[in-house]
């Protein structure tokens, strides 16, 4: 049953998700430390919100559960993988945003230091 | 694999997971809590601080993704086909919410009910977390050491001399060698110096410690460093300051390291101040060198060390005590002049500092707990007799279409409410009741600067009884809603309620029985204490003020000049209209940490180890008098001709050495211990304890010249009521005699001797509150039981009386079921203590845990209160009109 939040933007945090599922299927608790480490800093990302973006992830079928490649490890829980749709979804994100950096270098709307 | 069973804080984590929507939880829990687990043991969570830290960030996430979800799914879920959106989870947080107000507004509506219940979850929940909180900050709190668990402390034992405890520096050096599972080990001496230049002269407590000591703990100096090897093998003039002193004593100067004190009137460098958390033993003030005892008598001889050491990695206790054993072997061989009998034995750190109160403190603990459970009882009858009598609203509401589930939701607000209400006045409560045993305790807890009510722990257990707690207030309500059915109840009043009253009276008997228990044992400990205080101390303690004062080694090298000095204060100080006498002494009168020494009796031929032990006292000439020891025999010293050398001893020694021989005249051995100095007993005076719960030690007193000894304690007898005015005219009098002498623990001798009853005390004290709260809520208890059952059987009462059935009879049968069941709980409960009879046994003094005067005054009690109690319920059953009994149905 389709249902209105279809139609909705992707959350931040769903769009890190994809990045990191972009480059392999991982697990939640990998996930979300790939993440934190990109991110950097301090910066710990909170369970409720990993699951929730999943979630939210695996009802627009952008992100589906992979068949656990390790069959003698059930404890590391499911195992995620960025669907074709989701790569769709995930390119036409960075598309935006890579839209809106340069309009904004185009009227100078300062954007921050660049960390190469 | 199975994953393994949930520990507390993820029950906890589990309980908040309810807040997300039933789909979300199914599908994502187990990665949930297994994220959760994980995150936990993270370097960045460890220690208290960075529990609390995540738990924050847990609860922030859990707001923060609630909230959005509930959003999400309330703006586009699915559409309900019911009318009541409360079965579908879409609308479950609005639907709560709802219940939330409906249950304030019916417990508005009844405030009364609200108040009683809340006081008592509130006053049972917080005294159980106060006492909690004692438990956690002594027993369970880790110390503040690197790995704190592998600490040791390390003791020299001997077989016939149960007094000694510490070790010669020798053996101390071959148990360093020969223990390889001991990573490290360190010695320590405390002594008493005086800080001159920095302010008024202080009186210090200086540990002099061997080189290692500061790596046993790993401790490492916030300024400057620790003593080197050869600063202590030289005991070379400098010493570590601890981070208290530093802050009282110089201000925090930055700049303190290189800086030259005055200690005892020598010059010593400062080389180092230590850290906040590292002041080990607990009253060290400085540190100073522990130079090696090169004597080689004295090295096996002078018992002045204290051990403390860490546990090799792979280790073990038992290991050491393995090793220990050889040890001790291998000395006694090697030494048996001074080995023979010697032992070695390990403790654990923390169980050496707690290990005396940890008993109390367990047995106080569940003291509360059980009256934890009387409180809830109380609350949870209640709650019964609330629901019972909502319960023609209830049928009402049934018949109008209201769900059985959504009827148990309003019940489970309203118990949440009641519960939580309770839990925050507990958190006032067990704040004030920290504070308040902190202060009953005076000083005497070990490690009660980590009693707080504010640590994690202490607050998850708070959480955790408050929701146990609501549960005691939901569980009644809802099984008195299970059994309404509508029709029965929309027809009539009072159906059988018979079961009801039973369940009443079992709640009543349960509630007596726990009090009775209580009672019981506050009564045993107060009679401990009383046994305790009537102790005969041997001294007359009224009217006589102490204080210690410390001589400077550098201006009072010898015992001449000692006792010089002191006979000329004393003849000061009796200068003084209001003072009668004044004396010094080595060791006040009831202080078990006195001096030893082996009795040597000349003409008797006993080899060395095998010698007996006496207490060792040296005093000046009035000391006697001035306490009031009694004489018995003989004469007590007083201006004897210069080099004689004297001593008087107490009761139980001439009995115990001397039993069928005059003792004075006979000759024993000082503690040099060489041929020069005999000394002759010249008296024999009454005998005075070292510990008020132990036998009198056989004691030797000798007169001051001849032991040199620096810090003394000064006993003044004075006509004064209060003696503590005489203090500043003694202190001026001292100040003229030598300026720099500081002036320690002043108090009156009466004090001083009641210190040693301050942890029994505090243990009466606290379990006669418990039990008279326990008495009050039972008290309770019993009266709403009487008034309940007065007001079911009003119609039976009425009947009875116009019949012409006596009033008093009325009375009398209310009152004699209630002492029935009184004497059901006393039974039940005199069974119960009887069983754990034997965790009391270590606290009490003088008394048997089944003490028939005890338990008979705690009978006696429950069965007053249970009587008075029933007392007003049951006269106005007694005087009821009984038309309007009659009539009102």
């Amino acid at each position: 049953m389709t249902d209105n939040r279809d139609s909705a933007p992707l959350s931040t945090v769903a769009v890190e998700v994809m990045m990191v599922l972009a480059e392999g299927p991982l697990h939640g608790y990998a996930i979300k430390q790939r993440i934190e480490a990109r991110v950097g800093g301090d910066f710990v990302l909170g369970s409720g919100s990993l699951y929730q973006a999943l979630q939210r992830l695996e009802r627009r079928q952008l992100v589906a559960e992979a068949a656990s490649q390790d069959e003698t490890d059930p404890r590391r829980g499911r195992v995620y993988r960025l669907e074709p749709a989701g790569r769709t979804a995930l390119a036409a994100e960075l598309g935006r945003m890579k839209r809106l950096l340069s309009d904004a270098r185009r009227h100078r709307i300062a954007v921050g230091t660049e960390k190469g | 694999m199975m994953r393994p069973a949930p520990v507390a804080g993820e029950w906890l984590f589990l309980l908040l997971l309810r807040i997300y929507p039933r789909q979300f939880r199914e599908r994502y829990s187990p990665e949930l809590l297994d994220t959760f687990r994980r995150d936990r043991r993270r370097p960045r969570f460890s220690g208290h601080v960075g529990a609390l830290r995540f738990w924050r960030h847990v609860l922030a996430d859990l707001a923060r993704t609630a909230v959005s979800e509930r959003r999400h799914q309330a703006s586009g879920g699915h559409r309900s086909t019911t009318f009541d959106r409360s079965h579908t989870s879409t609308g479950w947080g609005q639907a709560f919410g709802q219940d939330l107000i409906a249950g304030v507004r019916g417990l508005v509506k009844q405030p009364g009910y609200a108040a009683i219940v809340i006081l008592t979850l509130g006053l049972g929940i917080g005294a159980t977390t106060a006492v909690f909180a004692v438990v956690h900050g002594v027993l369970l709190s880790p110390l503040p050491y690197d790995h704190a668990d592998r600490l040791v402390r390390v003791y020299e034992l001997e077989h016939d001399n149960p007094g000694a405890r510490m070790v010669a520096y020798g053996n101390f050096a071959d148990v360093r060698e020969q223990a390889s599972s001991l990573e490290v080990l360190a010695a320590w001496q405390g002594q008493g110096v005086t800080l001159t230049g920095e302010g008024s002269a202080l009186r210090l407590d200086a540990r002099m410690a061997s080189t290692d000591f500061a790596r046993v703990f790993r401790a490492r100096p916030t300024l400057g460093r620790w003593f080197t090897d050869t600063e202590v093998t030289q005991n070379a003039p400098v010493v570590v300051l601890t981070h208290a002193l530093w802050q009282s004593a110089f201000g925090a100067d930055t700049a303190v390291v290189g800086r030259t004190v005055h200690l005892d009137g020598l010059p010593h460098e400062v080389i180092g101040v230590m850290g906040p958390t590292f002041r080990y033993p607990g009253e060290t003030d400085i540190w100073l060198p522990l130079p090696p005892v090169r004597d080689a008598v004295g090295q096996r001889r002078w018992h002045r060390h204290s051990m403390v050491g860490r546990l090799a990695d792979g280790a073990t206790l038992d290991g050491l005590a393995v090793e220990l054993q050889a040890v001790g072997s291998r000395l006694e061989a090697a030494y048996p002049d001074y080995n023979k009998n010697n032992y070695f034995e390990a403790r654990p750190l923390l169980d050496d500092m707690v290990g005396a109160r940890r008993q109390a403190l367990l047995v106080l603990l569940g003291a509360v707990s059980v009256l934890l459970i009387i409180a809830c009882v109380n609350a949870a009858s209640l709650s019964l007799a609330r629901t019972l009598a909502r319960a023609h609203e209830v049928a009402v509401r049934t018949a109008l279409g209201a769900s059985r589930w959504r009827l148990a939701r309003l019940v489970l607000a309203e118990s949440l409410l009641v519960g939580l209400a309770g839990g925050a006045v507990a958190v006032g409560l067990a704040q004030f009741g920290v504070t308040r045993l902190l202060a009953l305790t005076v000083d005497s807890l070990p490690r009660a600067a980590q009693v707080s009510a504010w640590t994690p722990e202490v607050l998850a257990f708070g959480l955790m009884t408050t929701l146990l707690a609501s549960l005691a207030v939901t569980v009644p309500a809802l099984i008195g809603r299970r059994g309404e059915a509508m029709p029965q109840t929309l027809r009539a009043r009072g159906t059988d309620t018979h079961t009801v009253m039973r369940g009443r009276q079992l709640l009543v008997v349960a509630q007596l029985s726990a009090a009775f228990m209580l009672a019981a044992g506050a009564g045993l400990l107060l009679k401990s204490v009383h046994q305790l205080t009537s102790v005969e101390s041997g001294v007359a303690p009224e009217g006589v003020l102490t204080f210690g004062i410390g001589l400077p080694a550098a201006r009072y090298p010898s015992p001449q000049a000692v006792s010089t000095f002191v006979d000329q204060l004393v003849d000061r100080f009796e200068h003084v209209p209001s003072i009668s006498s004044a004396a010094a002494t080595l060791t006040a009168p009831v202080d078990p940490y006195g001096w030893y020494n082996s009795l040597t009796i000349r003409g008797r031929d006993v080899a060395p180890p095998d010698l007996p032990h006496v207490s060792y006292i040296a005093t000046s000439a009035n000391y006697f008098d001035t306490v009031g020891i009694p004489l018995l025999a003989g004469r007590t010293y007083d201006n004897e001709p210069r080099g004689s050398q004297v001593v008087v001893i107490n009761e139980t020694a001439a009995r115990q050495f001397w039993p069928d021989q005059d003792p004075i005249g006979q000759k024993i051995l000082g503690r040099a211990s060489d041929e020069t100095s005999w000394t002759t007993i010249i008296g024999v005076v009454g005998d005075v304890r070292q510990a008020l719960d132990q036998p009198v030690a056989p004691t030797t007193y000798i007169p001051i010249a001849q032991e040199y000894v620096t810090d003394l304690i000064m006993v003044v007898r004075t006509t004064e009521t209060n003696t503590l005015a005489v203090m500043p005219r003694l202190r001026d009098l001292l100040a003229q005699a030598d300026r720099d002498i500081p002036v320690t623990g002043i108090m009156p001798l009466t004090e001083r001797i009641g210190l040693t009853t301050t942890a029994p005390t505090f243990n009466a004290v606290l379990m006669s509150t418990f039990a008279g709260i326990a008495l009050l809520l039972a008290a309770a208890g019993v009266f709403a039981m009487v008034s309940f059952s007065v007001a079911q059987r009003h119609r039976e009462f009425g009947i009875r009386i116009a019949v012409g059935a006596g009033r008093p009879r009325i009375f009398l049968d209310i009152l004699g079921t209630n002492l029935r069941l009184a004497a059901v709980a006393i039974s039940i409960g005199a069974i119960c203590l009887l069983l754990v009879g034997q965790t009391l046994e270590g606290l009490l003094f003088g008394v048997r845990p089944a003490d028939a005067a005890s338990l008979t005054v705690a009978a006696l009690v429950i069965m007053g209160v249970s009587l008075a109690a029933g007392l007003w319920p049951a006269r106005r059953a007694a005087g009821a009109d009984p038309l309007v009994a009659l009539r009102n149905d």
